[in-house]
Protein backbone atom coordinates (compact mmCIF):
# COMPACT_ATOMS: atom_id res chain seq x y z
CA UNK A 1 0.00 0.00 0.00
CA UNK A 2 1.56 3.11 -1.01
CA UNK A 3 1.41 5.99 1.88
CA UNK A 4 -0.58 9.18 1.61
CA UNK A 5 -0.91 11.74 3.76
CA UNK A 6 -4.62 12.35 3.01
CA UNK A 7 -5.08 8.85 2.83
CA UNK A 8 -3.36 8.12 6.40
CA UNK A 9 -6.33 11.15 7.74
CA UNK A 10 -9.37 9.28 6.66
CA UNK A 11 -7.77 5.70 8.10
CA UNK A 12 -6.96 7.71 11.46
CA UNK A 13 -11.16 9.37 11.65
CA UNK A 14 -11.99 5.95 10.92
CA UNK A 15 -10.61 3.80 13.49
CA UNK A 16 -10.91 6.91 15.85
CA UNK A 17 -14.71 6.59 15.31
CA UNK A 18 -14.27 2.95 16.00
CA UNK A 19 -12.23 3.01 19.29
CA UNK A 20 -14.50 5.53 20.92
CA UNK A 21 -18.05 4.53 19.84
CA UNK A 22 -17.79 0.36 19.40
CA UNK A 23 -14.33 -0.78 21.39
CA UNK A 24 -14.15 1.64 24.34
CA UNK A 25 -17.48 -0.53 25.57
CA UNK A 26 -15.77 -4.11 24.65
CA UNK A 27 -14.57 -5.83 27.96
CA UNK A 28 -14.40 -9.38 28.33
CA UNK A 29 -14.02 -10.45 31.93
CA UNK A 30 -12.44 -6.74 32.93
CA UNK A 31 -9.23 -8.30 31.39
CA UNK A 32 -9.44 -7.24 27.27
CA UNK A 33 -10.09 -3.58 26.30
CA UNK A 34 -8.84 -3.50 22.75
CA UNK A 35 -6.89 -0.43 21.47
CA UNK A 36 -6.76 -0.82 17.74
CA UNK A 37 -5.89 3.38 17.22
CA UNK A 38 -2.15 1.90 18.31
CA UNK A 39 -2.43 0.73 14.52
CA UNK A 40 -1.68 4.13 13.02
CA UNK A 41 1.09 4.91 15.95
CA UNK A 42 2.25 1.36 13.76
CA UNK A 43 1.69 2.09 10.52
CA UNK A 44 3.70 5.37 9.46
CA UNK A 45 6.53 4.80 6.94
CA UNK A 46 10.26 4.19 8.42
CA UNK A 47 11.80 7.83 7.08
CA UNK A 48 8.69 9.68 8.29
CA UNK A 49 10.35 12.85 10.52
CA UNK A 50 10.51 12.06 13.95
CA UNK A 51 9.77 14.86 15.51
CA UNK A 52 6.71 14.93 13.39
CA UNK A 53 5.65 11.09 14.29
CA UNK A 54 5.65 12.32 18.10
CA UNK A 55 3.62 15.39 17.40
CA UNK A 56 0.84 13.43 15.68
CA UNK A 57 0.98 10.59 18.43
CA UNK A 58 0.48 12.70 20.93
CA UNK A 59 -2.76 14.75 18.63
CA UNK A 60 -3.85 11.22 17.82
CA UNK A 61 -3.80 9.92 21.74
CA UNK A 62 -5.25 13.22 22.65
CA UNK A 63 -7.96 12.89 20.32
CA UNK A 64 -9.26 9.78 22.00
CA UNK A 65 -8.55 11.51 25.89
CA UNK A 66 -11.41 13.68 24.91
CA UNK A 67 -13.68 11.47 23.49
CA UNK A 68 -13.17 8.70 26.90
CA UNK A 69 -13.03 11.16 29.65
CA UNK A 70 -9.57 10.25 30.32
CA UNK A 71 -7.28 13.44 30.14
CA UNK A 72 -3.88 12.72 28.35
CA UNK A 73 -4.04 8.91 29.16
CA UNK A 74 -4.17 7.77 26.04
CA UNK A 75 -1.94 10.62 25.08
CA UNK A 76 0.87 9.44 27.16
CA UNK A 77 0.70 6.12 26.20
CA UNK A 78 0.70 6.73 22.63
CA UNK A 79 3.79 9.20 23.12
CA UNK A 80 5.82 6.17 24.58
CA UNK A 81 4.68 3.91 22.36
CA UNK A 82 5.73 6.01 19.35
CA UNK A 83 9.88 6.36 21.24
CA UNK A 84 9.40 3.07 21.61
CA UNK A 85 8.53 2.36 17.66
CA UNK A 86 11.06 4.98 16.93
CA UNK A 87 13.84 3.58 19.00
CA UNK A 88 13.23 -0.05 17.30
CA UNK A 89 13.39 1.50 14.03
CA UNK A 90 16.48 3.06 15.05
CA UNK A 91 18.79 -0.17 16.35
CA UNK A 92 17.45 -2.37 13.29
CA UNK A 93 18.61 0.22 10.42
CA UNK A 94 19.97 -1.08 7.82
CA UNK A 95 23.61 0.17 7.02
CA UNK A 96 21.79 1.85 3.78
CA UNK A 97 18.62 3.12 5.64
CA UNK A 98 15.34 2.33 4.99
CA UNK A 99 13.18 2.07 1.80
CA UNK A 100 11.54 5.47 1.17
CA UNK A 101 7.44 5.28 0.45
CA UNK A 102 5.68 2.60 1.64
CA UNK A 103 3.83 2.23 4.95
CA UNK A 104 4.40 -0.27 7.66
CA UNK A 105 1.95 -2.90 7.13
CA UNK A 106 2.00 -6.94 7.37
CA UNK A 107 2.62 -7.27 3.69
CA UNK A 108 5.52 -4.87 3.51
CA UNK A 109 7.65 -7.04 6.52
CA UNK A 110 5.78 -10.16 6.58
CA UNK A 111 3.74 -11.52 8.92
CA UNK A 112 6.48 -12.96 11.81
CA UNK A 113 8.25 -9.70 11.57
CA UNK A 114 5.40 -7.68 12.14
CA UNK A 115 4.20 -9.63 15.13
CA UNK A 116 7.58 -8.91 16.69
CA UNK A 117 7.58 -5.38 15.53
CA UNK A 118 4.19 -4.12 16.76
CA UNK A 119 4.02 -6.74 19.58
CA UNK A 120 6.39 -4.95 21.71
CA UNK A 121 4.67 -1.67 20.36
CA UNK A 122 1.60 -2.95 21.32
CA UNK A 123 2.47 -4.58 24.87
CA UNK A 124 3.96 -1.53 25.70
CA UNK A 125 1.49 0.73 25.10
CA UNK A 126 -0.67 -1.07 26.49
CA UNK A 127 0.94 -2.12 29.64
CA UNK A 128 1.41 1.64 30.45
CA UNK A 129 -2.64 2.74 29.80
CA UNK A 130 -3.08 -0.28 32.61
CA UNK A 131 -0.20 0.55 34.78
CA UNK A 132 -1.17 4.19 34.99
CA UNK A 133 -4.37 3.54 35.49
CA UNK A 134 -4.05 1.64 38.98
CA UNK A 135 -0.40 3.22 40.09
CA UNK A 136 0.06 0.73 42.57
CA UNK A 137 2.96 -1.55 42.83
CA UNK A 138 0.78 -4.07 44.27
CA UNK A 139 -1.10 -4.18 41.32
CA UNK A 140 1.58 -4.79 38.63
CA UNK A 141 0.97 -8.40 37.99
CA UNK A 142 -2.81 -7.57 37.48
CA UNK A 143 -1.77 -4.90 35.14
CA UNK A 144 0.57 -7.13 33.37
CA UNK A 145 -2.13 -9.51 32.61
CA UNK A 146 -4.59 -7.27 31.45
CA UNK A 147 -2.00 -5.81 29.01
CA UNK A 148 -1.19 -9.10 27.48
CA UNK A 149 -4.47 -10.30 27.13
CA UNK A 150 -5.37 -6.66 25.24
CA UNK A 151 -2.34 -6.79 23.25
CA UNK A 152 -3.05 -10.26 21.95
CA UNK A 153 -7.28 -9.33 21.03
CA UNK A 154 -5.29 -5.82 19.73
CA UNK A 155 -2.76 -7.54 17.54
CA UNK A 156 -5.81 -9.92 16.29
CA UNK A 157 -7.66 -6.76 15.35
CA UNK A 158 -4.88 -5.03 13.57
CA UNK A 159 -4.27 -7.50 11.69
CA UNK A 160 -7.69 -8.53 10.20
CA UNK A 161 -8.02 -5.29 10.28
CA UNK A 162 -5.41 -5.12 7.63
CA UNK A 163 -6.56 -8.33 5.49
CA UNK A 164 -9.64 -7.25 5.01
CA UNK A 165 -9.56 -3.36 3.90
CA UNK A 166 -5.95 -3.73 2.51
CA UNK A 167 -5.79 -6.86 0.71
CA UNK A 168 -8.40 -6.13 -1.16
CA UNK A 169 -6.57 -3.48 -2.93
CA UNK A 170 -3.83 -5.31 -3.52
CA UNK A 171 -5.30 -7.88 -5.76
CA UNK A 172 -6.84 -5.40 -8.48
CA UNK B 1 24.87 30.14 26.19
CA UNK B 2 25.38 28.76 22.18
CA UNK B 3 26.26 25.66 23.64
CA UNK B 4 23.10 25.48 25.77
CA UNK B 5 21.12 26.15 22.44
CA UNK B 6 23.01 23.85 20.54
CA UNK B 7 22.59 21.09 23.24
CA UNK B 8 18.57 21.49 22.93
CA UNK B 9 18.65 21.59 18.94
CA UNK B 10 21.12 18.40 18.87
CA UNK B 11 18.77 16.27 21.70
CA UNK B 12 15.24 18.34 20.65
CA UNK B 13 13.78 14.66 19.65
CA UNK B 14 14.03 13.37 23.37
CA UNK B 15 13.20 16.65 25.12
CA UNK B 16 9.97 16.88 22.93
CA UNK B 17 9.45 13.33 24.20
CA UNK B 18 10.23 14.34 27.72
CA UNK B 19 7.83 16.98 27.51
CA UNK B 20 4.70 15.47 26.20
CA UNK B 21 5.52 12.77 28.60
CA UNK B 22 5.64 14.80 31.35
CA UNK B 23 2.83 16.59 30.03
CA UNK B 24 0.37 13.95 29.17
CA UNK B 25 1.12 12.68 32.84
CA UNK B 26 0.36 15.90 34.46
CA UNK B 27 -3.04 16.21 32.74
CA UNK B 28 -3.69 12.91 33.51
CA UNK B 29 -3.09 12.89 37.33
CA UNK B 30 -4.38 16.90 37.58
CA UNK B 31 -7.87 15.57 36.29
CA UNK B 32 -8.06 12.96 39.03
CA UNK B 33 -7.83 16.10 42.13
CA UNK B 34 -9.43 18.99 40.70
CA UNK B 35 -12.06 20.24 38.25
CA UNK B 36 -11.11 19.05 34.56
CA UNK B 37 -10.51 21.97 32.27
CA UNK B 38 -13.73 21.41 30.43
CA UNK B 39 -12.17 21.01 27.03
CA UNK B 40 -10.42 17.55 27.52
CA UNK B 41 -13.68 15.64 28.50
CA UNK B 42 -16.52 14.41 26.63
CA UNK B 43 -18.19 17.34 28.19
CA UNK B 44 -16.92 19.43 25.33
CA UNK B 45 -18.86 20.59 21.93
CA UNK B 46 -17.73 18.59 19.95
CA UNK B 47 -17.36 15.35 21.26
CA UNK B 48 -20.90 16.10 23.42
CA UNK B 49 -22.44 16.82 20.02
CA UNK B 50 -21.25 13.50 18.37
CA UNK B 51 -21.69 11.48 21.38
CA UNK B 52 -25.70 12.96 21.03
CA UNK B 53 -26.32 11.73 17.29
CA UNK B 54 -24.86 8.74 17.91
CA UNK B 55 -27.03 8.36 21.95
CA UNK B 56 -30.41 8.69 19.45
CA UNK B 57 -30.05 6.84 16.82
CA UNK B 58 -29.18 3.97 19.58
CA UNK B 59 -32.47 5.15 21.82
CA UNK B 60 -34.60 4.02 18.94
CA UNK B 61 -33.13 0.17 19.41
CA UNK B 62 -33.67 0.41 23.33
CA UNK B 63 -37.19 2.11 23.30
CA UNK B 64 -39.31 -0.61 24.37
CA UNK B 65 -37.07 -1.80 27.10
CA UNK B 66 -37.00 1.91 28.26
CA UNK B 67 -40.87 1.81 28.10
CA UNK B 68 -40.95 -0.86 30.46
CA UNK B 69 -38.75 0.35 32.96
CA UNK B 70 -40.57 3.76 32.64
CA UNK B 71 -43.72 2.20 33.21
CA UNK B 72 -42.10 -0.07 36.16
CA UNK B 73 -41.65 3.23 37.31
CA UNK B 74 -45.04 4.45 37.59
CA UNK B 75 -46.04 1.66 39.13
CA UNK B 76 -44.22 2.14 42.15
CA UNK B 77 -45.29 5.81 42.24
CA UNK B 78 -48.64 5.03 41.94
CA UNK B 79 -48.13 2.29 44.43
CA UNK B 80 -47.57 5.38 46.68
CA UNK B 81 -49.78 8.18 45.97
CA UNK B 82 -52.75 8.74 47.38
CA UNK B 83 -55.38 7.09 44.72
CA UNK B 84 -54.04 3.43 45.80
CA UNK B 85 -54.35 3.96 49.78
CA UNK B 86 -57.13 3.31 51.87
CA UNK B 87 -58.29 5.99 54.36
CA UNK B 88 -58.64 4.32 57.58
CA UNK B 89 -58.88 7.74 59.70
CA UNK B 90 -61.01 10.58 58.86
CA UNK B 91 -58.17 13.01 59.61
CA UNK B 92 -55.87 13.28 56.55
CA UNK B 93 -53.09 16.12 55.76
CA UNK B 94 -53.76 18.81 53.71
CA UNK B 95 -50.91 19.62 51.60
CA UNK B 96 -50.51 23.89 52.11
CA UNK B 97 -48.47 25.32 51.16
CA UNK B 98 -47.59 27.16 54.19
CA UNK B 99 -46.99 23.41 56.12
CA UNK B 100 -44.96 22.51 53.07
CA UNK B 101 -42.30 24.41 51.38
CA UNK B 102 -40.62 22.48 47.78
CA UNK B 103 -37.49 21.59 48.45
CA UNK B 104 -36.12 19.56 45.66
CA UNK B 105 -36.70 20.33 41.92
CA UNK B 106 -35.86 17.93 39.21
CA UNK B 107 -35.31 18.08 35.48
CA UNK B 108 -34.73 15.67 33.28
CA UNK B 109 -32.06 14.78 30.89
CA UNK B 110 -30.62 11.69 28.56
CA UNK B 111 -27.98 10.20 28.98
CA UNK B 112 -25.35 10.06 25.43
CA UNK B 113 -22.37 8.30 26.70
CA UNK B 114 -21.31 6.11 29.25
CA UNK B 115 -18.07 4.01 30.31
CA UNK B 116 -18.62 0.96 32.78
CA UNK B 117 -15.62 -1.08 32.34
CA UNK B 118 -13.05 1.44 33.46
CA UNK B 119 -11.95 2.06 36.99
CA UNK B 120 -13.06 5.47 37.29
CA UNK B 121 -15.92 5.58 35.01
CA UNK B 122 -18.06 8.49 33.81
CA UNK B 123 -21.41 9.07 32.31
CA UNK B 124 -22.50 12.78 29.93
CA UNK B 125 -25.33 13.53 29.60
CA UNK B 126 -27.31 15.94 27.42
CA UNK B 127 -27.99 19.03 30.09
CA UNK B 128 -25.34 21.72 31.15
CA UNK B 129 -25.17 25.09 32.44
CA UNK B 130 -27.65 26.56 30.46
CA UNK B 131 -30.29 24.34 31.58
CA UNK B 132 -29.72 25.17 34.93
CA UNK B 133 -27.35 22.06 35.85
CA UNK B 134 -24.42 22.81 38.27
CA UNK B 135 -21.22 20.74 39.38
CA UNK B 136 -22.24 18.26 42.70
CA UNK B 137 -25.98 17.57 42.03
CA UNK B 138 -27.18 14.49 42.33
CA UNK B 139 -28.86 12.43 39.51
CA UNK B 140 -31.06 9.57 39.60
CA UNK B 141 -32.48 7.25 37.11
CA UNK B 142 -36.24 5.78 37.24
CA UNK B 143 -34.44 2.46 39.00
CA UNK B 144 -32.76 4.33 41.60
CA UNK B 145 -29.42 6.33 42.52
CA UNK B 146 -27.26 7.52 39.03
CA UNK B 147 -24.86 9.62 40.67
CA UNK B 148 -23.63 13.26 40.94
CA UNK B 149 -22.81 15.53 38.27
CA UNK B 150 -18.89 16.63 37.68
CA UNK B 151 -18.00 18.85 34.94
CA UNK B 152 -20.62 20.99 33.08
CA UNK B 153 -20.19 22.49 29.84
CA UNK B 154 -22.46 24.89 28.55
CA UNK B 155 -25.35 22.15 26.88
CA UNK B 156 -23.55 18.80 28.39
CA UNK B 157 -22.31 17.86 31.30
CA UNK B 158 -20.65 14.83 33.21
CA UNK B 159 -21.48 12.23 35.74
CA UNK B 160 -19.52 9.88 38.59
CA UNK B 161 -21.22 7.25 38.93
CA UNK B 162 -21.16 4.70 41.96
CA UNK B 163 -18.91 2.82 40.01
CA UNK B 164 -16.16 5.24 40.42
CA UNK B 165 -13.65 4.77 43.28
CA UNK B 166 -13.60 8.44 43.87
CA UNK B 167 -17.31 8.48 44.63
CA UNK B 168 -18.75 7.08 47.74
CA UNK B 169 -22.41 7.17 48.45
CA UNK B 170 -24.00 7.90 52.12
CA UNK B 171 -26.70 4.73 52.51
CA UNK B 172 -29.35 3.24 54.88
CA UNK B 173 -30.82 0.33 55.34
CA UNK B 174 -34.62 0.69 54.53
CA UNK B 175 -35.84 -1.78 57.30
CA UNK B 176 -34.13 -0.71 60.39
CA UNK B 177 -32.15 2.84 58.81
CA UNK B 178 -29.07 1.76 59.80
CA UNK B 179 -26.12 3.55 57.79
CA UNK B 180 -23.40 3.04 56.17
CA UNK B 181 -21.07 4.14 52.70
CA UNK B 182 -21.48 2.61 49.79
CA UNK B 183 -18.01 2.30 47.69
CA UNK B 184 -16.89 0.75 44.32
CA UNK B 185 -13.60 -0.36 43.32
CA UNK B 186 -13.14 -2.92 40.27
CA UNK B 187 -9.88 -3.96 41.88
CA UNK B 188 -12.03 -5.78 44.40
CA UNK B 189 -13.45 -7.95 42.05
CA UNK B 190 -16.52 -5.98 41.27
CA UNK B 191 -18.35 -5.60 38.19
CA UNK B 192 -20.68 -2.36 37.10
CA UNK B 193 -23.66 -4.02 38.69
CA UNK B 194 -22.48 -4.53 42.06
CA UNK B 195 -21.15 -2.49 45.11
CA UNK B 196 -19.88 -2.63 48.30
CA UNK B 197 -20.67 -0.92 51.79
CA UNK B 198 -17.90 -0.43 53.89
CA UNK B 199 -17.42 0.87 57.75
CA UNK B 200 -20.60 -1.01 58.64
CA UNK B 201 -19.54 -2.50 62.42
CA UNK B 202 -20.16 -6.24 62.96
CA UNK B 203 -22.93 -5.85 65.37
CA UNK B 204 -25.37 -4.24 62.95
CA UNK B 205 -28.26 -6.55 62.04
CA UNK B 206 -28.10 -6.58 58.23
CA UNK B 207 -29.67 -9.72 56.22
CA UNK B 208 -29.45 -10.64 52.30
CA UNK B 209 -32.24 -9.14 50.72
CA UNK B 210 -32.52 -5.45 52.80
CA UNK B 211 -33.32 -2.36 50.52
CA UNK B 212 -30.62 0.22 50.38
CA UNK B 213 -32.39 3.93 49.85
CA UNK B 214 -29.70 7.27 50.56
CA UNK B 215 -29.85 8.26 54.14
CA UNK B 216 -30.77 12.30 53.75
CA UNK B 217 -27.67 12.84 55.44
CA UNK B 218 -26.65 14.14 51.82
CA UNK B 219 -27.04 17.43 50.89
CA UNK B 220 -27.42 16.43 47.49
CA UNK B 221 -29.76 13.29 47.77
CA UNK B 222 -33.73 12.99 48.85
CA UNK B 223 -34.51 10.98 51.47
CA UNK B 224 -34.92 7.55 50.44
CA UNK B 225 -33.66 7.02 46.94
CA UNK B 226 -33.21 3.61 45.94
CA UNK B 227 -30.05 2.78 45.39
CA UNK B 228 -29.34 -1.31 45.39
CA UNK B 229 -30.38 -4.75 47.23
CA UNK B 230 -28.21 -6.60 50.21
CA UNK B 231 -26.87 -10.34 47.98
CA UNK B 232 -23.93 -10.92 50.01
CA UNK B 233 -22.92 -10.32 54.13
CA UNK B 234 -19.68 -11.47 54.85
CA UNK B 235 -17.98 -11.04 58.72
CA UNK B 236 -14.51 -9.77 58.78
CA UNK B 237 -13.57 -10.63 62.44
CA UNK B 238 -9.99 -8.82 62.00
CA UNK B 239 -11.11 -5.58 61.75
CA UNK B 240 -14.39 -6.70 63.35
CA UNK B 241 -16.77 -5.30 60.67
CA UNK B 242 -18.94 -6.33 57.51
CA UNK B 243 -18.15 -6.88 54.11
CA UNK B 244 -21.63 -6.58 52.55
CA UNK B 245 -22.24 -6.82 48.67
CA UNK B 246 -25.01 -5.44 47.33
CA UNK B 247 -26.32 -5.57 43.68
CA UNK B 248 -27.35 -1.75 42.33
CA UNK B 249 -30.94 -1.01 40.90
CA UNK B 250 -29.10 0.89 38.19
CA UNK B 251 -28.35 -0.99 35.47
CA UNK B 252 -25.00 1.50 33.94
CA UNK B 253 -24.92 -0.20 30.73
CA UNK B 254 -28.74 0.37 29.93
CA UNK B 255 -29.07 4.25 31.75
CA UNK B 256 -30.74 6.58 29.24
CA UNK B 257 -33.64 8.93 31.14
CA UNK B 258 -32.47 10.44 34.18
CA UNK B 259 -33.43 12.94 36.51
CA UNK B 260 -31.20 15.93 37.78
CA UNK B 261 -31.64 16.90 41.35
CA UNK B 262 -31.61 20.51 42.84
CA UNK B 263 -31.71 20.62 46.30
CA UNK B 264 -33.36 24.53 46.92
CA UNK B 265 -32.32 24.77 50.66
CA UNK B 266 -28.87 23.44 50.07
CA UNK B 267 -27.11 26.83 50.48
CA UNK B 268 -28.93 27.02 53.65
CA UNK B 269 -27.82 23.92 54.73
CA UNK B 270 -24.07 24.80 54.15
CA UNK B 271 -24.25 27.72 55.79
CA UNK B 272 -25.67 26.26 58.88
CA UNK B 273 -23.10 23.44 58.72
CA UNK B 274 -20.30 25.55 58.14
CA UNK B 275 -20.23 26.98 61.44
CA UNK B 276 -19.94 23.72 63.32
CA UNK B 277 -17.46 22.57 61.12
CA UNK B 278 -15.35 25.56 62.14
Amino acid sequence: MKFTWPKYILIALAIILAQVLVLNHVAFQTYVNPYLYVFLICMLPFNTNKTLTLGITFVLGFTVDVFSDTAGWHAGASVLAMFTRNFMINITKPLEGHEEGDGISVFSLGLSNYLIFTGIIVGVHHFYLFFIESFKWSSLFPSLLKGLFSSVFTLILMISFQYIFIQKKRRR
Amino acid sequence: MQNLIRFFIRFHYLFLFLFLQVFALAIYIQSHYYQRATFINSANAVSGNMYETVSNVENYFQLSDENSRLTEENARLEGLSDVSLLKMQDDYILKDDTLYQQQYIFSSAKVINASIHRKNNYLTINKGKGNGVFPDQAVIGPLGVVGITKDVSEHFSTVVPIINTKYNLDVHIKRNKQIGTVSWNNQEGLDAYHAHIVDIPITAKILPGDTLETSGYSKKYPKGVRVGVVTEVEELPETSSLKVTLKLFTDYSQVNNVLVVKNLMREEWEELEKEFGE
